[in-house]
């Protein structure tokens, strides 16, 4: 390549890229700029359970094990059930649900706690923990994946279960394997929270 | 390190950020609420590269030149140098590695955002090239000449890991990964080197070597992991020449002084193929590892010369 004299240097124009953006203060200054939005949120940190005891090895590009799905908006907002734009749960306790497993039927349906479960399918499983405060499903996490795609493809059936309150989120299209794995998933940590 | 070396235990965290799993490990003497402030100042700079890089959301401040195409526009320092970086790693690589590439990959289904499950639709079409962007440093601004979706995610997390270790700068012994690309520094737990295991492009759970390094960025780039969710299951690396996904290479490992040039320079190999990515990875200095889909591999002359 007739270049090679510019080829020297993407290392240190990376060092000084680094350098300039930190340098700069940006996150101290960021709230002043109104066009690129909101201050930073503080980052939710789980412990990590692979981490509990320390790996001698890191390992570069395995698939993720423990993804958090961020929470929807909806956790920790104690936002009423009836704001929740359900066409099938407008009228809880006077609605069948049509699943198995099964809206509840009233306010405390669930046993307060959290529970994990998993579920499976052709292209591999997730491994799901409910968080169950007040008879209410207030969180789903996405812990573990086997899953042969990104869990971006699922990333929005967690907040539709705490919507819901149902395992029976809809299949998102083209994901039709990951979407199984999770409502099994979530079928069965609910069966325990039952 | 030092008298206190009984004491010291791993500190770890993770969280979920850029669309890939963060993994902090801190090795200290001090206690976890300690440690835990900085990690967390560390973890915010991952919020703020991709809130202004990702081409998933209109909004983000990349997206936001959209809107203005044809004038130039005053754009964040950070936003700058990585755009900046991603146009000179497109310059030496003639193009082979282009960050135009965003309207493409966002046809072929790479178009979902991980945290909202929404897809996006720019709408932007047409053959673009990276010749498109035209930056001003006295005037820090980017200039689209046409309507341009940048791809920056080649460079922005090796960025973020990088502004993140510079974040935890009074932590001598740490490990800071992210979907696999990662930084170390000092020792780990035992007081070692770290041990960094490659994993095998064609062999989930094998390691296809075992590097023990400190003080060093380690990026993999491969084939295998994000997939187009369209039924041929394309890769999300593309030659912007071709418009195809890259199919020479298998994976690209990089070990480097910075994540940002190591991201980066494994993603531009993948693109260039075997011989012209070594090339690549020479005449810059890094060390590297191509690895073909058949198994076999080459390796820059330094840096992994035997297996360990």
């Amino acid at each position: 390549m007739a270049t090679a004299r510019l080829h020297r240097g993407l290392v240190a124009l990376s060092a000084s890229a680094v350098a300039a953006v930190y340098f700069a203060g940006y996150l101290r200054t960021q709230s002043a700029d109104a066009s690129i939005g909101a201050a930073a949120e503080p980052v939710a940190l789980a412990q990590s359970a692979a981490m509990a005891t320390p790996a001698p090895t890191v390992v570069v590009r395995t698939q993720p094990t423990a993804r958090t799905v961020p929470a929807p908006p909806v956790v920790g907002r104690s936002t009423a059930p009836t704001a929740v734009p359900a066409p099938a749960r407008s009228a809880p306790a006077a609605n069948p649900a049509p699943a198995a497993n099964a809206a509840p039927a009233a306010q405390g349906a669930y046993r307060d706690g959290t529970y994990t479960g998993s579920g499976s399918s052709r292209r591999g499983g997730v491994v799901v923990s409910l968080v169950v405060q007040g008879g209410r499903i207030a969180s789903v996490t996405i812990t573990q994946s086997t899953l042969q795609y990104p869990l971006r493809d699922i990333a929005g059936l967690p907040a539709q279960v705490v919507q819901r309150q149902t395992a029976q989120v809809d299949t998102v299209s083209r994901a039709t394997y990951s979407s199984q794995a999770f409502k099994g998933a979530v079928a069965q940590a609910l069966s325990k929270a039952a | 390190m030092g008298a206190t070396a009984g004491l010291r235990a791993t500190h770890a965290f993770a969280t979920v950020s850029m669309d890939t799993v963060v993994n902090v490990q801190i090795v200290s003497d001090q206690p976890r609420e300690a440690v835990e402030p900085a990690v967390q100042r560390a973890l915010a700079w991952f919020e703020t590269v991709e809130r202004i890089c990702t081409r998933f959301d209109p909004t983000s401040e990349v997206m936001q030149l959209l809107g203005k195409v044809g004038h130039p526009v005053r754009v964040s320092t950070l936003l700058f140098e990585v755009v900046a970086f991603a146009l000179d790693l497109a310059r030496q690589t003639d193009g082979a590695f282009d960050p135009t590439v965003g309207a493409t990959l966002e046809q072929m289904g790479f178009n979902v955002h991980y945290r909202t499950g929404e897809a996006v639709h720019s709408g932007v079409a047409g053959k673009v090239s990276y010749a498109d962007v035209r930056l001003d440093r006295r005037a820090r601004s980017i200039l689209l000449k046409r309507p341009v979706v940048l791809d920056l995610n080649a460079v922005a997390k090796g960025l973020a890991i990088d502004l993140a270790v510079q974040e935890l700068h009074d932590q001598p012994d740490l490990c800071f990964e992210a979907g696999g690309d990662l930084a170390v520094r000092g020792t780990n737990a035992s007081g070692e080197l770290w041990h960094v295991g490659i994993q095998h492009p064609r062999a989930p759970g094998l390691l296809a070597r075992t590097l023990r390094v400190t003080d060093v960025a380690v990026c993999t780039s491969g084939d295998y992991e994000r997939r187009s969710p369209e039924p041929n299951a394309a890769g999300h690396i593309l030659d912007a020449r071709t418009g195809q996904s890259v199919t020479g290479l298998a994976s690209v490992t990089v070990v480097a002084p910075t994540a940002m040039a190591a991201d980066g320079l494994s993603t531009a190999a993948m693109v260039l193929g075997r011989e012209r990515g070594l090339q690549l990875l020479e005449d810059q200095g890094v060390s590297g590892l191509l690895m073909s889909p058949d198994g076999t591999y080459v390796t820059t002359i330094t840096g992994f010369g035997s297996d360990a």
